[in-house]
C-alpha cells in the first residue's frame, strides 16, 4: 500500500531534519538539503508525487526524483561509464540520480524515502568521488542500454 | 540541533580512514621485520667471530631508532627500501672514535651483502632486496643501563674533528614506547588489514597476545602518525642532497605529543603543529630548535640538524601546511579526488593512488555487502567492525538496503 505524502513528509522531518519541504501540492513535495557523504557537503532535492491509493503506476513514473544541486557533478569524457555513471538525462539535460532497478522490488510507493532515498544519494555520491577519484565504480550498477 | 557525533572508529571518519591506508602502505610488508632481526643477529655472530677485531668485545646489540620504536618506513624517496639501525655496544680498549669504527669496519669486512660503506658514526650494509642495515659502535660510559656515546669521525680526517657524542638509544627507546602503549581497536583494525593486503590473516582478539608469525605490526595512532610524518618529510625532501630534518627529533616530539585514544587526522595535526611550533618558537628568539634525548639530556638530537634558520623554518612552513591542509579537509568541503591530489603531494604518488583506491575499493565492498550506516549528516559509516552498526545511538536510525544504480549512458 502506498504511504501518503504526510507519511512522507513527517519521517523525512523525523529522520532527516536538515531536508527542508520547501514545496508542497496536493500528494507531491519537494525537499531540499544537505549530505555529508565523505568530506563534501552536497545541496540535493528530492522531488516525489506520493500516487493515490486507487491510482495504477510504475515505478519507473513514480520513483522519486533526485538533483544535485550544488557543487554541480563533474563529467568526464572519455570515460566507460559515459559522461556521468547511472544518471538519467532530462529533455534539456538536466541530470537526476538512478538509484533503483524500477523493475524489481528494490523500491515502492509503500517505502518511506527517509529510509531508502536519503541514504541512496549517500550511497550514489559515494561511489561518484571514488570515480572521479579513481576512475572505478564501486558501488552497484547496471546500465539501460538502448535496444 | 546537534546530534551526536559517530563512534570513534579508525575508519569512521573518512580523512582518518583515508590517513590510515597511506599508512598501511608505507608499512614493512609482514615478514620483514622478521627477517631484519635474522640478519641483525647473523651480523653480530659475525662480527665477534674468532678472529675479528671485535671478538669477545660486543656487549650487547640491540635496534634503536625507527625499529626499536616500531615506526619504520621505506626510505626517502623510495618505496622498496628500508633502514635498520643497530646499536653494537663495544667493550675493551679505547682507542678513539676513529678507531672504534675502524675496528667495526675491519670486523665487517667480507661480509656477504651488496655493498658496505663506512660513515661517519656507522657501518652500513646494503642487501640486495634494499634493505639497509646501520651498525653503529657506541661504549658504555655511564651507570644508567646503556648510557654512553658513539664514534663520530669520517675517515681519514684525522683527530680533530674526531669525537665521542653522548647517547642513550636505549634508554629513549624505552621512553617512547612507555608513552605509546598498543591501542587495542587501532592496532586490530589495522593489522588485520595489512595482514589482509598480503594474504595473510591477523584474527587475534587480543592484540597483547600475537602469534609469532604474525606479529603485531601497528601498534598507536602516536607512531602510525610519526610514520606519515617521517613520510611527510621524505617527500618534502626527495630532492634534496644536503641534511634532512632527523627521524629521531620527530619521534622525541610524537612521544611527547603522544595522546591516546585520539583520531589520525587530529594526531597528525598536532605532531606536525609540535614540532612547526617549537621550531616557530626557537626562530623568535633568534636560535635553532635544540631536541635533548628525554632520558639523557647530553645527547641532543638536533646535533647535526638544524644547520641555519632557513633549514628549520623551511621545514615549519611545511608541517603547517600539512597541518592547514588536514583542518582545511575536516572543517571546509574538498572531494575525495580533489583530496587525492593534494595527498599526492604531501605523500607521494605512487602510496596515495594505491590507498585511495583500496579506500574506495574498501568502501565499495562494504556498501554492496551492506555493511555500513549512515551519520546523522547523511555521511556514510564504514567501521572497521560492521557488527557494531545496529548499536550505535550516534547514527541515522536508517538501515542499510541493497539498491541498483542504474542509468543511460551518453558520452557527449
Amino acid at each position: 500500500m502506498s504511504l501518503s505524502i504526510d507519511q512522507q513528509i513527517e519521517a523525512m522531518s523525523r529522520l532527516w531534519p536538515a531536508f527542508k519541504l520547501v514545496a508542497r501540492e496536493e500528494s507531491a513535495a519537494l525537499w531540499q538539503g544537505p549530505v555529508r557523504p565523505l568530506l563534501q557537503t552536497y545541496r540535493v532535492a528530492i522531488a516525489y508525487r506520493a500516487p493515490l491509493m486507487v491510482e495504477r503506476f510504475s515505478v519507473r513514473v513514480v520513483q522519486p526524483q533526485v538533483q544535485i544541486l550544488s557543487p554541480a557533478l563533474r563529467p568526464r569524457r572519455g570515460d566507460a561509464e559515459g559522461l556521468l555513471p547511472h544518471v538519467y538525462y532530462g529533455p534539456d539535460g538536466d541530470v537526476s540520480l538512478c538509484m533503483l532497478d524500477p523493475d524489481s522490488d528494490e523500491w515502492s510507493p509503500a517505502e518511506l524515502l527517509a529510509g531508502t532515498t536519503v541514504p541512496w544519494v549517500t550511497d550514489w555520491l559515494v561511489a561518484y568521488e571514488g570515480w572521479r577519484a579513481t576512475g572505478e565504480w564501486t558501488g552497484t550498477g547496471r546500465h539501460v542500454e538502448p535496444a | 540541533m546537534a546530534w551526536p557525533p559517530p563512534p570513534k572508529d579508525p575508519f569512521a571518519d573518512p580523512l582518518d580512514a583515508v590517513l590510515a591506508e597511506i599508512a598501511i602502505n608505507l608499512q614493512l610488508p609482514p615478514g620483514l621485520h622478521a627477517k631484519a632481526v635474522d640478519r641483525y643477529e647473523a651480523v653480530r655472530t659475525y662480527i665477534e667471530r674468532p678472529g675479528s677485531p671485535l671478538h669477545g668485545r660486543v656487549a650487547c646489540f640491540y635496534p634503536q631508532g625507527s625499529m626499536r620504536i616500531d615506526a619504520t618506513i621505506s626510505t626517502r624517496g623510495t618505496d622498496d627500501e628500508y633502514d635498520i639501525d643497530i646499536v653494537a655496544e663495544i667493550t675493551g680498549r679505547d682507542d678513539g672514535p676513529e678507531a672504534l669504527l675502524d675496528d667495526l669496519e675491519a670486523a665487517l669486512a667480507g661480509y656477504q651483502v651488496s655493498k658496505i660503506v663506512r660513515k661517519t658514526r656507522c657501518i652500513a650494509l646494503y642487501y640486495a632486496d634494499g634493505m639497509h642495515l646501520d651498525v653503529t659502535p657506541a661504549r658504555r660510559t655511564g651507570l644508567k643501563e646503556k648510557e654512553g656515546v658513539i664514534a663520530h669521525a669520517k675517515k681519514g680526517v684525522g683527530a680533530p674533528q674526531a669525537r665521542y657524542v653522548p647517547m642513550n638509544a636505549f634508554a629513549f627507546g624505552e621512553w617512547y614506547c612507555a608513552r605509546t602503549p598498543t591501542e587495542e581497536r587501532f592496532a586490530k583494525a589495522l593489522n588485520e588489514r595489512l595482514y589482509a593486503q598480503a594474504g595473510m590473516v591477523f584474527a587475534e582478539a587480543d592484540v597483547h597476545d600475537v602469534p609469532d608469525q604474525t606479529p603485531l605490526i601497528i601498534k598507536s595512532v602516536t607512531t602510525v602518525v610519526l610514520q606519515l610524518l617521517k613520510r611527510h618529510r621524505n617527500i618534502a625532501y626527495a630532492d634534496e642532497t644536503g641534511r634532512v630534518p632527523p627521524s629521531i627529533v620527530l619521534s622525541c616530539h610524537a612521544g611527547h605529543a603522544a595522546q591516546p585514544g585520539m583520531g589520525l587526522a587530529d594526531m597528525v595535526i598536532r605532531q606536525a603543529r609540535w614540532t612547526a611550533r617549537a621550531i616557530d618558537d626557537a626562530a623568535r628568539q633568534g636560535r635553532l630548535l635544540s631536541v635533548p634525548n628525554p632520558e639523557y639530556p647530553a645527547e641532543l638530537f638536533t646535533d647535526r640538524w638544524p644547520e641555519n634558520q632557513t633549514q628549520q623554518q623551511g621545514y615549519a612552513r611545511h608541517l603547517h601546511a600539512l597541518a592547514n591542509g588536514l583542518e582545511s579537509a575536516q572543517r571546509g568541503n574538498v572531494q575525495l579526488e580533489d583530496l587525492q591530489a593534494w595527498l599526492r603531494v604531501q605523500f607521494g604518488e605512487r602510496v596515495v593512488t594505491r590507498s585511495v583506491k583500496a579506500f574506495n575499493d574498501r568502501l565499495g565492498r562494504q556498501v554492496k555487502a551492506g555493511q555500513h550506516g549512515y551519520t546523522r549528516q547523511g555521511g556514510l559509516f564504514t567501521p572497521a567492525a560492521p557488527a557494531i552498526i545496529g548499536s550505535l545511538s550516534g547514527l541515522a536510525p536508517v538501515a542499510a538496503r541493497a539498491h541498483t544504480n542504474m542509468g543511460e549512458r551518453r558520452f557527449s
